[in-house]
């Protein structure tokens, strides 16, 4: 039995959803949800070989997902899945907002120019700081299981009302964006940072989640019985969290 | 007898005001023309030892203009290694005033430089500002239209700011012969390919220095009419010459010329001020205690002598801020030995490259 750790924000979710779907088909497989918003989980703090919550808030939240753990004890676990938490494909809209590469052919808002290079290092660090990686840096304190990131998913192929995004795609600069993306990714994966890249089945275009995937999307409440609004194009639904824990799984039998 | 020296204050001996001075707790070396605050908006440029100040003065929360911020992600390593957090903007080193005021007129849309994209392993370069991108970009036209955006910026920082603090650092540079542009680099040392009948030596007097630096005063006057400025020399020597003379005196000869300038500048106008960071580093006040072993490079220890002085006059004389031993506190102190160069960008240094 691999025991296995998935903690995240909103976007656990879909997955533990998901899993409702799938879990009969990994008999060998035991998942623990610990889903909170970020702004909770960053008090989590080390202590006594367990993640702790610093709040009285944050420990309700992670009793209720996780059915009643009210630490993260790391050597519960084989494998820890970290889920979203800032680090994603939208995480570069803070650079694509004002800075601008080489390969970007919009010229609306760009304050600034920089070379691919200068991009996609900056990227690498602005992905780096997030909360998925300071969560990962503190179960590295206490544990050398594996750690793996599930990235937030790619937007809906729907996704408007957003200006930026939609000059983002009027001009082509979406898939350059998805594949700065997809390179960081595949980077952190080749220097044992890895990173489960979002299902291809699941995704349109280079860029983008199969819209479906993002309908009836469940907010992460007590009985996920709340679902996001239409407009929320950056959340998908259990059938989305269903094929990226199938693709985590592979990853962590050694499958892929 | 009465002697016209006789009653002159200690500062004005040599053996009261230097011989038996600490370089790190001399007082009264520099007395302030104008007062500079915290919120004064300063404009930064210049050789690289300029880049000592621009970052001291930011450390210790000055308004350093930043019309060029680095991208959110970027260390401030990197973000150095592309230009960011050296200056105003994203321009480089600026080591001669011909340079200086190529760039004002261009912001201004009076100038533009000729034969400036150059090339290296099939990248193009930016050949006013090479090293702001180290492997350069894919196409011409980007250098061109990353350009453009850029002047845009300096525009805003000559525009917007109430001081400018220029290092004068070198006398020497390269020219394109047929349109005169200058260069912050020789051609060749970071992109580009040295050829002789396209490029030539200069070595810029003293005239055509102080003409240069009026001609961009009053330019930037016109445009910003409160603007002030406050010069110093670099106290860093030439890596190379390309003069016919030893390096020693192609540095002194420099030197003399840019201190001379400065002295000129400061004793004409009141919008100008002179601040001695190069007299506290270069000459035997400091025993040379104040370069790295490779009598080039200036320590850390010396950049920190030289700050107290400035910072004396500028926030203590004006009883805003506490000693400089605690405003001096984001800045670790170093060992007497410890290096500093990886803290500065300077592309000189790759003229060591072609030294036997």
């Amino acid at each position: 039995m691999k025991r296995v750790c998935v903690i995240g924000n909103s976007h656990i979710a879909a997955l533990k959803l998901g899993w409702d779907i799938i879990k009969d088909e990994y008999p060998q497989i035991d998942l623990t949800f610990f889903g909170s918003p970020r702004k909770n989980l960053g008090d989590l703090r080390v202590e006594n070989g367990a993640l702790v919550p610093g709040s009285e808030k944050t420990l309700k939240q992670l009793q209720r997902t996780s059915g009643g753990e009210s630490e993260i004890v790391a050597g519960k676990f084989d494998n820890f899945l970290i889920v979203a938490l800032n680090f994603g494909v939208r995480r570069l809209e803070d650079l694509y907002r004002h800075y601008r590469s080489e390969e970007h052919k919009n010229a609306k808002g760009a304050n600034h120019y920089v070379s691919n290079a200068c991009f996609l290092l900056a990227a690498k660090g602005h992905l780096r700081n997030t909360l998925a990686f300071e969560i990962a840096g503190k179960l590295k304190q206490l544990t050398d299981n594996p750690i793996m990131f599930v990235p937030q998913p790619f937007p809906s192929a729907n996704i408007s009302g957003d200006p930026l995004w939609e000059d983002m795609i009027q001009y082509g600069d979406d898939a350059p964006i998805a594949r700065t993306f997809i390179e960081i990714a595949s980077e952190l994966t080749a220097n044992d940072e890895p990173v489960i890249q979002q299902p291809e089945e699941t995704k349109s275009g280079e860029m983008f989640t199969k819209s479906e995937l993002s309908k009836g999307s469940k907010r992460l409440t007590r009985n996920f019985n709340v679902e996001h609004p239409d407009d929320d194009y950056w959340h998908m639904n259990q059938d989305y969290g269903a094929a990226v824990l199938r693709n985590a799984i592979r990853s962590i039998e050694g499958k892929i | 007898m009465n002697s016209p020296y006789s009653g002159l204050p200690s500062r004005n001996f040599w053996k009261s005001g230097v011989t038996q001075q600490n370089p790190f707790t001399i007082d009264s070396l520099y007395k302030r023309k104008f007062d500079i605050g915290r919120k004064t908006k300063i404009a930064t440029g210049g050789s690289c030892f300029a880049q000592h100040i621009s970052r001291y003065l930011r450390n210790l929360d000055f308004h350093i203009i930043d019309a060029e911020p680095p991208p959110p992600g970027l260390d401030s390593d990197s973000a150095k290694e592309f230009g960011y957090l050296l200056y105003s903007a994203r321009y480089g080193n600026i080591y001669v005033v011909r340079h200086l005021l190529q760039l004002a007129k261009e912001a201004y849309g009076l100038f533009k430089p000729e034969n400036w994209i150059w090339q290296k392993d099939g990248r193009f370069y930016d050949a006013m500002r090479p090293s702001i991108e180290p492997t350069g970009l894919e196409k011409a036209e980007h250098v061109a239209r990353f350009r453009e955006h850029h002047i845009g910026k300096v525009r805003t920082v000559f525009d917007n700011a109430d001081l400018f603090i220029f290092t004068l650092g070198l006398t020497e540079s390269w020219v394109d012969k047929s349109s005169g542009t200058v260069y912050p680099t020789a051609p060749g040392t970071i992109a580009g390919d040295f050829d002789g009948n396209a490029f030539e030596f200069k070595n810029f007097t003293f005239m055509e220095i102080l003409n240069d630096f009026l001609e961009f005063r009053d330019l930037l006057r016109q445009n910003n009419p409160t603007v002030k400025f406050l010069l110093t020399v670099s106290p860093v020597p030439l890596t190379a010459t390309a003069s016919a003379n030893h390096v020693l005196a192609a540095t002194t000869y420099s030197k003399s010329v840019l201190r001379a300038v400065a002295g000129q500048l400061c004793d004409t106008f009141e919008d100008v001020d002179y601040f001695p960071s190069y007299e506290m580093v270069a000459s035997p006040f400091s025993r040379g205690m104040f370069y790295e072993q490779n009598l080039r490079s200036v320590t850390d220890m010396g950049v920190q002598a030289v700050m107290r002085v400035f910072l004396q006059e500028h926030v203590e004389g004006q009883g805003s801020a506490p000693p400089f031993s605690a405003t001096a506190a984001p800045v670790k102190t170093p060992s007497p030995t410890q290096k500093n160069e990886d803290d500065v960008v300077c592309e000189d240094i790759l003229l060591e490259a072609f030294a036997t």
